[in-house]
């Protein structure tokens, strides 16, 4: 279990991480959410000991990581797959590792083999791919079997095989007991594989939740429906709905009404429907929503202007 | 993958020794594992054997009252001096590859009580370098008496060997320190070479003019060492310096600037 406290930390004027407290528990993947710039490397960083809190504390399985006589037995983590000795080999990387850990040097191939580097293992970093050192970063994780992993962005580069072997290797761990905590800016990964999610902001806690709860806090449900009528349903539906928004010629978005209900009073006022169907709230609509006023940096769409060739313009 | 979960950890009962004899193995894998370190063994190798065949030529054509007391085991004395150069350059690139590299990341997850890892990686860059040149020193002194037989190779002479072994522990550990505080190879070797090398001749043939200059050239830790590598062969940039004073000079530095480096890993953040 992952513990965090007040956690805080100020680089001269700026605020990376202020007074952050929630829990990862076991058995679940906790996804860590934010904006660029939220905080959540850092964290992860004072979770892992490299870096030092300005206030409060992070505890792993109730002490702190650089107490940890043999770290990782107890925990594992992928927080940067670019930062390894390029000179090395993948092998002797993982051995450094298990040398210091006292673990069998026979684990490392386990691991190998595990996270599907194999022959690659006897070449030097520095002529790997980004999805070969993430499988490399993944593996010094698992090394010491630990009971807690930390994952920052653990699908950047991977093959979609990758990305399906992630979400199952991280799924696979929590079914067996394991805290796994996993930062991802790609929403729908993480609607796949998280039960809970902590969305920071500029360094402070926004939501600390699961799933269903994050996509129940959003607007009340909403059903779309399409009918050559559209205008006749939506006065059937007006005394009750909470709002009616159009969408398109033909269709309608009601809110505050269930798919059944729209289709009884339909059928009352004698309207055909060509499409009934509750809209289903995506992680990422729910996740733009808890963040918008936490975004730091935002990038902009250039203007759309007339294209005029020059000799035209002339 | 097996579904063994890690015993906790207050069953483990592993105690500071054996992490830290853990972490030295880890830090020898370290230099070894990676090419540069065989580079930088052969340009070692290379210069000291290299001056020791050139010391051994001029030896054999005769210095007459100029030859010294130590016979050829001064002659591998010299030439291990040359070596020290590169010497010291391994020891900062060994130093500073983590931080360089971002390697420093793993590093500390797999080490992270970091008064373990600073005490880990000094002693084994330090015993690894210093016992590497001394059998450098050692061939360089018999190749020196092959060259130059009238050269002798007493064991009276034998100590010359700890005095050698003596200052390249100094000036490594000055080197790993000033790594550990700059976390910058570029920077640090800058830092090391001037100290070691330039500012000692530069201040040596200023303070021929100025008394200044070689008043501040006794400050200098590169003084104390090539008093005690030359003194006797080559000539010190301070002879008016005693023995005593130079040991104690690049004693004073080379602990400041490990307590410098050192206090430099034990509080700031891994890479910044």
């Amino acid at each position: 279990m992952i513990s965090v406290r007040g956690l805080t930390k100020q680089y001269g004027e700026v605020r990376a991480v202020d007074d952050l407290t929630f829990d990862v528990e076991a058995g679940k993947v906790t996804g860590f959410l934010g904006p660029n710039g939220a905080g959540k490397s850092t964290t992860m960083r004072m979770v892992m000991g490299l870096d030092r809190p300005t206030a409060g504390e992070a505890l792993v399985n109730g002490r702190p990581y650089r107490e940890l006589a043999t770290p990782i037995t107890q925990v594992g983590a992928l927080l940067d797959a670019a930062a390894m000795h390029p000179g090395r080999t993948g092998r002797a990387h993982l051995r450094i590792g298990a040398r210091t850990n006292g673990i069998p040097l026979a684990r490392v191939e386990e691991v190998i083999d595990q996270v599907g580097l194999g022959g690659a293992a006897k070449r030097r970093i520095k002529g790997y791919s980004l999805g070969m050192r993430q499988r490399l970063g993944i593996a010094a994780a698992l090394l010491g079997d630990p009971g807690v992993l930390l994952f920052d962005e653990p699908v950047n580069g991977l093959d979609l095989d990758g990305v399906r072997w992630i979400r199952a290797l991280l799924r696979g761990f929590a079914d067996e007991g394991r805290t796994v905590l996993v930062s991802s800016h790609l929403m729908s990964e993480m609607q796949l594989i998280a039960d809970r999610v902590i969305v920071i902001g500029r360094g402070r806690l926004i939501a600390d939740t699961d799933i269903e709860a994050m996509l129940r806090g959003l607007d009340a449900q909403r059903v779309r429906v399409r009918s050559p009528r559209a205008d006749a349903l939506a006065e059937a539906l007006t005394p009750r709905a909470s709002s009616i928004d159009r969408t398109g010629p033909d269709e309608l978005e009601v809110a505050g009404l269930p798919a059944h209900e729209i289709g009884d009073a339909a059928h009352r006022v004698g309207v055909p429907l060509h499409h009934l169907a509750e809209v289903q709230h995506s992680l990422e609509h729910a996740y733009l929503r808890l963040t918008e006023d936490s975004v730091d940096y935002h990038g902009h769409t250039p203007a759309q202007e007339p294209a005029t060739l020059d000799g035209a313009a002339r | 993958m097996t579904t063994t979960l890690a015993a906790p950890e207050t069953t483990r009962t592993d105690n500071l020794g054996t992490v830290l004899l853990r972490t030295c193995r880890a830090e020898w894998a370290r230099i070894w594992s990676v090419r540069s370190s065989w580079a930088f063994a052969l340009a070692i190798g290379v210069v000291v054997l290299g001056f020791a065949t050139i010391l051994g030529f001029d030896a054999r054509s005769g210095w007459g009252e100029d030859a010294p007391e130590g016979g050829s085991w001064a002659l591998g004395q010299v030439a291990g001096t040359f070596g020290m150069f590169v010497l010291v350059a391994f020891a900062l690139v060994a130093a500073t590859a983590d931080h360089g590299t971002g390697g420093i990341v793993p590093t500390l997850q797999w080490t992270p009580r970091r008064g373990v890892l600073l005490a880990a990686r000094a002693t084994v860059v330090v015993l690894t370098t210093t016992g590497f040149c001394l059998l450098l020193v050692l061939a360089a002194s018999l190749l020196a008496r092959l060259i130059a037989p009238d050269f002798g190779l007493a064991a009276e002479d034998l100590g010359v060997l700890a005095e050698v072994a003596g200052v390249y522990v100094g000036v490594t550990l000055l080197s790993v320190a000033i790594g550990l505080a700059t976390r910058n190879t570029a920077g640090g070797l800058m830092a090391v070479i001037g100290l070691i090398l330039v500012l000692p001749l530069m201040l040596a043939i200023l303070g021929q003019a100025f008394d200044w200059a070689r008043d501040l050239g006794e400050l200098v830790p590169g003084t104390g060492a090539l008093h005690l590598m030359f003194d006797e062969t080559l000539g010190s940039p301070a002879p008016q310096l005693s023995t005593e004073y130079a040991w104690g000079l690049l004693g004073v530095w080379a602990v400041g600037a490990l307590a410098l480096g050192g206090l430099r890993m034990l509080r700031a953040d891994a890479d910044r």
